[in-house]
This record gives structure tokens, C-alpha cells and sequence, in this order.
């Protein structure tokens, strides 16, 4: 039996496995269109954003956008690809309202980039808190047209055609299948969205459509042939990939578990070979290094690849890394920093403004405050405790003026009142630690007097039993105690 | 170009020209009723009257003349633009004009500033998850 990521138990029959392959269409942040001038935006009045050659009108002709040739060539490069100096464009051939050529410009025979990988992770084990580190191989990146959308009315039967998005630049990434399970897929899709940001070249929001999945999907016994494979398409949502995926290969078990076949229903296109090389536009160049651009060739106006590598950001398995021996964090701690949006940053600026040690600091930040805002349901942007009050509160328990325990309390109170300040809130709840030693010394006396049985048992031999009477001792001091103290002081008593 | 009972032929003027015997060539292709319907699927052209089929037929036998040249070794050309310097690209700037104003009053057919898909023709219907949502969120 294996977990899926949603925590649901996948029933695998004896030794079957999931077979996974991705195929990523990455919309590119760019101002214009691939091959028009006409704008990129999400949610623009339908049919706002079409130029001529967008809607195919006869006569108009594609012009390639340099943005979108640099940032197949960056992804190319973060991804590990090799570059080829030369690619093509073809056009795929199929009939669909929302693609008036009737074709798709792409490039099928020769892409921009080829024979990457993605290394990637995701927590598992028992507790979920193990990092599990996999690698998939990307077969290729080719560039190609998005197309537009069809919104089908059913009621009066008939289909509206918006094309603002006919004609937008798409990096296909193909991630071949090695992957077993929805998870994985998961983990692999968001590496990948982490360094399309990190990047710049493409924004990866989901439910705007900037990232699309297809997944193909396939089970079999491990060392026999590869099973039937099936089309999961357009998953749009993060959460979805994991589930979807891992309900078609469930989906797929029971129906081998029973004796039927499974079958292909997509994949027809293959068959009618509807490619053709695009006539209209000559082999795409781009050069290694200025000195091997031929002479009479502008080097500003081409593709130099060691110009891109010279740009190339920080990736997040770099960032990972660093924090790991910056701060000396776990390695879950630093995955988890760097796969919540926003929080990397924000655990920096609590570090900067406490002398709370990184591993203390990063014990609030993931347990307490992420814990507290996925149990809210909210963002970090949502956060109704800033990275400077979090500092303060930290501080206040560096310095010994509450406890640990104490200082948990004061954090929800800070999370139901954020108008007020930590000093505020400390004083009114009335947390500061005891520093009258009289004082302790007193309640516990009273507490170990007043539980002999306790007292006895402790004397036998049975060390557990003095949690109880701190637990008691923290109770009627509402948490002002130092724990460490009144362990000491209560050891002394019993012993 | 004209294609003769005996033979092929071009002249484009009075610089070059060739004459292929139709011997050498390979049998003339017949298109079969069946092929006919297939292609009008895959083209959405209506051609399946007898012009049709003779023209696409002639077409066909045009292009056999390329059987008698030698292609051994050669990799064929998709463009004749093949140096580096062919293909033009531009800057990724904005162009604001008013054609998508002008293309919508084109349609014949419109609702509410989307254009409507003419029904009736073989359209696929992509892009269906298998799965439905509901059945996916309870998993």
C-alpha cells in the first residue's frame, strides 16, 4: 500500500506501479504575442487583444518576438537543457473553432532545447517531514502558439469564440515518464513553477491558465512492457494534478485488477500526421557566444546563450541550499522556506531584527505562524502577525522575561488582536515570568505538599511522575515559571 | 505547367524547360471514393464531385516527376531561406491598433463581442477531462 498526497490509500495490486509523464505548457510573460503585436493579459474585454494575424486574416504573416526565443532559451538553460543552435517551426494541423489558421505554429521536428532534467522534491515519509529527493528527465522545450477559447453554449448550441489568447507564446516543457504517482508529478510541477518565477519567464498562475498540465498515465508490473497509456488533460489547478493523476492510475488497477483493457481514446492525432514544416518562417539561430555570430549579423539583434547564462538568477535549489548552511536549518525546514510563496523572505527579516538563534526562529515560523495560517486558510500577505512584531515577540522571550509556553499564548493573542503591541499584550495577560525566587519556591512547596502520593511514587523510582507536578506547578502560575527551574527545584524537593 | 497525353512538360519561358515520358513514371494514382471522403475530413474542402477528383489527380501526377530525380544523400528543403541571417524578429513591444474593432464588425455573427462558431462541421470536441471534478474531490 502506498499514500497518495491526499492522504487517501492507493490499493495497488501485488507490485504495480504508476507511470507518469508530463507534458507542461508554460504561457511566456511577455508583452506581446510569438508572432504578433497584439497584448498578453488575462481577463481583457473578449476580443480585445487580436491583431490581424491573430485571426488569420489572409496576407498577414508571423514575426517572431526575440522575449519569447530568450526565455525558451533561459528555461532551456535552468532546466539543463542543451540548446540547439538551430531549431524549426512546423505547423500541426487540426480543425478547432478557437484556431482560426486551422493549424498550430510549433516546433515538433527540431525544438529550442533538448535532454534536461529537473530535480525535484517533496516531504514524505511516516510524519511527512523526510526530504524526498527525485530527478525527471525533460525530453524537450519546443515553442508554440496558445490557442484561443471557446466558451460552448449549450443552451442555444453554438460556441463563442474569444481569440485574445490566440497567438500567445506557450513553452511546451516535456517531462518524460518518470514519475510514479501524483505526488511526484506534483512536486515536479512545482519545482518547475518555483524556477519559471524565479526566472521570469513565466508567472505559473494556475488558475489564470499560465500553467497548464497534460499527463500521461499508465500502469504496469515493474521489468514487464509499459501498460496503455491514457490522457489526463488541461489540469489547471495545483491541487488537482496530484489527485487527478492519481485517480486515473487507481482508475486504470481496478480495471486490470478485473480483466478489462484499458483504452486510448486521445493520440488519434499521431496517426493522421497532420504536420507539415511552416513555410513562412526560415531556421531559428542562436549563437553561443558573441565571437560565433557571423559577421553581418547585428550581435544585439540575436540570441547570444552566454549573455542569457550571464543573467540567469539564483535557482531555488541554490537558495535551498544556502539557507541550509547560512542558518544551519533541516533540510525540510529549508524546502518548506522556499516552497511557500513569501516565506523565505519573511523568516529573513525575523532573523535580521531577533537575536533568537535561525533554529529557534524557524520552529515559530513553520509551526506557528504557517501552521496557524493553513489551518486559517489564509496567505502569508494575510498574515495578521508582521515579521517585526514576530521579531519582538521573540525577543521579549530571548531575554528571559516569559516562557516558551507563555509566549505560544501570547502569539494567538497577537493573531486575534494585531493592532496591539507584544509589550501591550504581555503585560495585560499578565505573562511575565516570576522572577521572585521566594515566590517559586513557595508554590512549589505547596503543590509538593500537596500531593504525597505523587511525592511517594516519585521517591520509588518513577521519575515520570514529576512532569505532573511541573504540569501542576505551570498551571497555577498560568505558564510564568521558567520549566527548567522549577524541574530543579522540584527534583530537589522529591529527592 | 501543362501535363500532356504523352508526356510532361514545363515551360515558364523560353530559359528552361524539361520533358518527362510518362513511361518513366510510377502508375497514376486513382483516388478511390473512400480516400475522398477521408481527405474532405481532414481539409474541410468540398471536392468530391468528378472536377474535383480529376484535378486533384492531375496535381498528383504533376508531382510524380519528382520519382525520376535522384535524391540520394540530399536532405530536402523545407525553405530556401536556410542562412542565419533569414529570419527577422522584432522587439517585444505593444502595437495598439484598432484591428480587433474592425474584425468583430466583419462577423456575421457575434454575441456580445465573441465571435460564434459556425455548427455542422466535424469540430472535435478537445479538451474534456475524463475525470469530473466531483468525482476527483472525493478521491
Amino acid at each position: 500500500m502506498a499514500a497518495s498526497s491526499s492522504g487517501n490509500r492507493i490499493l495497488f495490486p501485488p507490485q504495480m506501479v504508476g507511470v507518469v509523464g508530463l507534458e507542461i505548457h508554460a504561457q511566456i510573460h511577455a508583452a506581446s504575442k510569438l508572432f504578433s503585436s497584439s497584448g498578453v493579459r488575462f481577463s481583457a474585454p473578449p476580443n480585445s487583444l487580436v491583431a490581424c494575424f491573430d485571426a488569420s486574416l489572409p496576407g498577414t504573416l508571423p514575426v517572431l518576438n526575440r522575449r519569447c526565443v530568450e526565455a525558451s532559451v533561459m528555461t532551456g538553460l535552468a532546466l539543463n537543457c542543451t540548446i540547439n543552435r538551430k531549431s524549426l517551426f512546423d505547423r500541426k494541423h487540426y480543425f478547432y473553432a478557437d484556431m482560426p489558421a486551422g493549424y498550430q505554429i510549433t516546433q515538433q521536428r527540431l525544438p529550442i532545447a533538448v535532454n534536461g532534467s529537473l530535480t525535484y522534491s517533496y516531504l514524505g515519509g511516516r510524519k511527512r517531514n523526510q526530504v524526498v529527493t527525485k530527478n525527471v528527465r525533460i525530453k524537450q522545450i519546443q515553442l508554440e502558439q496558445d490557442s484561443g477559447k471557446s466558451l460552448h453554449d449549450d443552451h442555444r448550441n453554438q460556441t463563442l469564440i474569444d481569440l485574445n489568447r490566440a497567438g500567445v507564446g506557450l513553452m511546451e516543457v516535456v517531462m518524460e515518464a518518470d514519475m510514479e504517482c501524483g505526488e511526484e508529478a506534483a512536486a515536479a510541477v512545482r519545482e518547475l513553477q518555483l524556477i519559471l518565477q524565479t526566472l521570469g519567464t513565466c508567472y505559473g498562475n494556475m488558475a489564470e491558465g499560465q500553467l497548464r498540465v497534460d499527463a500521461n498515465v499508465s500502469v504496469h508490473r515493474p521489468g514487464e512492457p509499459l501498460g496503455v497509456r491514457t490522457e489526463v488533460k488541461n489540469i489547471n489547478s495545483a491541487r488537482y494534478v496530484a489527485k487527478a493523476i492519481d485517480y486515473e492510475i487507481q482508475r486504470q488497477m481496478e480495471v486490470l485488477d478485473t480483466g478489462g483493457t484499458i483504452l486510448n481514446e486521445t493520440r488519434a492525432f499521431d496517426s493522421k500526421s497532420g504536420f507539415m514544416p511552416e513555410p513562412n518562417l526560415p531556421p531559428l539561430f542562436v549563437y553561443e557566444s558573441v565571437a560565433s555570430v557571423p559577421a553581418g549579423v547585428d550581435p544585439t539583434q540575436v540570441v547570444v546563450i552566454d549573455r542569457l547564462k550571464a543573467i540567469l538568477p539564483e535557482l531555488p535549489g541554490v537558495k535551498r541550499a544556502q539557507l541550509v548552511e547560512e542558518y544551519g536549518l533541516l533540510p525540510e525546514h529549508s524546502f518548506t522556506l522556499v516552497n511557500e510563496v513569501g516565506l523565505m523572505d519573511y523568516f529573513e527579516r525575523v532573523i535580521q531584527k531577533t537575536k533568537a538563534e535561525p533554529r529557534k526562529v524557524i520552529g515559530w515560523v513553520i509551526k506557528e505562524l504557517l501552521g496557524n495560517l493553513n489551518q486559517n486558510g489564509l496567505r502569508l500577505t494575510q498574515s495578521p502577525i508582521s515579521s517585526e512584531a514576530l521579531a519582538e515577540l521573540l525577543n521579549i522571550l530571548e531575554s528571559g522575561h516569559i516562557s516558551t509556553s507563555a509566549a505560544k499564548v501570547v502569539f494567538q493573542e497577537m493573531w486575534k488582536l494585531p493592532e496591539k503591541s507584544v509589550k501591550q499584550l504581555v503585560a495585560e495577560l499578565d505573562l511575565e515570568l516570576i522572577s521572585d525566587q521566594e515566590q517559586i519556591l513557595q508554590i512549589c512547596r505547596r503543590v509538593v505538599d500537596a500531593h504525597p502520593e505523587e511525592v511517594r511514587v516519585i521517591r520509588a523510582g518513577n521519575k515520570k511522575v514529576l512532569n505532573k507536578l511541573m504540569g501542576i506547578v505551570q498551571k497555577e502560575t498560568k505558564g510564568r515559571t521558567d520549566p527548567l527551574q522549577v524541574r530543579r527545584i522540584l527534583e530537589e524537593m522529591t529527592s | 505547367g501543362q501535363i500532356q497525353n504523352q508526356s510532361c512538360c514545363y515551360s515558364p519561358g523560353s530559359k528552361v524547360s524539361w520533358k518527362i515520358e510518362n513511361s518513366v513514371l510510377p502508375q497514376r494514382t486513382k483516388i478511390s471514393p473512400d480516400l475522398v471522403d477521408k481527405l474532405e475530413s481532414l481539409a474541410l474542402v468540398d471536392f468530391g464531385n468528378q472536377e474535383g477528383v480529376n484535378c486533384l489527380e492531375e496535381a498528383i501526377r504533376f508531382a510524380d516527376q519528382l520519382h525520376v530525380v535522384n535524391t540520394d544523400g540530399v536532405e530536402p528543403m523545407d525553405s530556401v531561406l536556410e542562412n542565419s541571417a533569414a529570419l527577422r524578429w522584432r522587439d517585444d513591444n505593444l502595437k495598439l491598433d484598432d484591428c480587433a474593432w474592425e474584425l468583430l464588425q466583419l462577423a456575421t455573427d457575434t454575441v456580445e463581442e465573441y465571435f460564434v462558431s459556425t455548427q455542422g462541421q466535424s469540430l472535435a470536441a478537445q479538451s474534456e477531462l475524463p475525470l469530473t471534478l466531483k468525482q476527483v474531490s472525493q478521491f
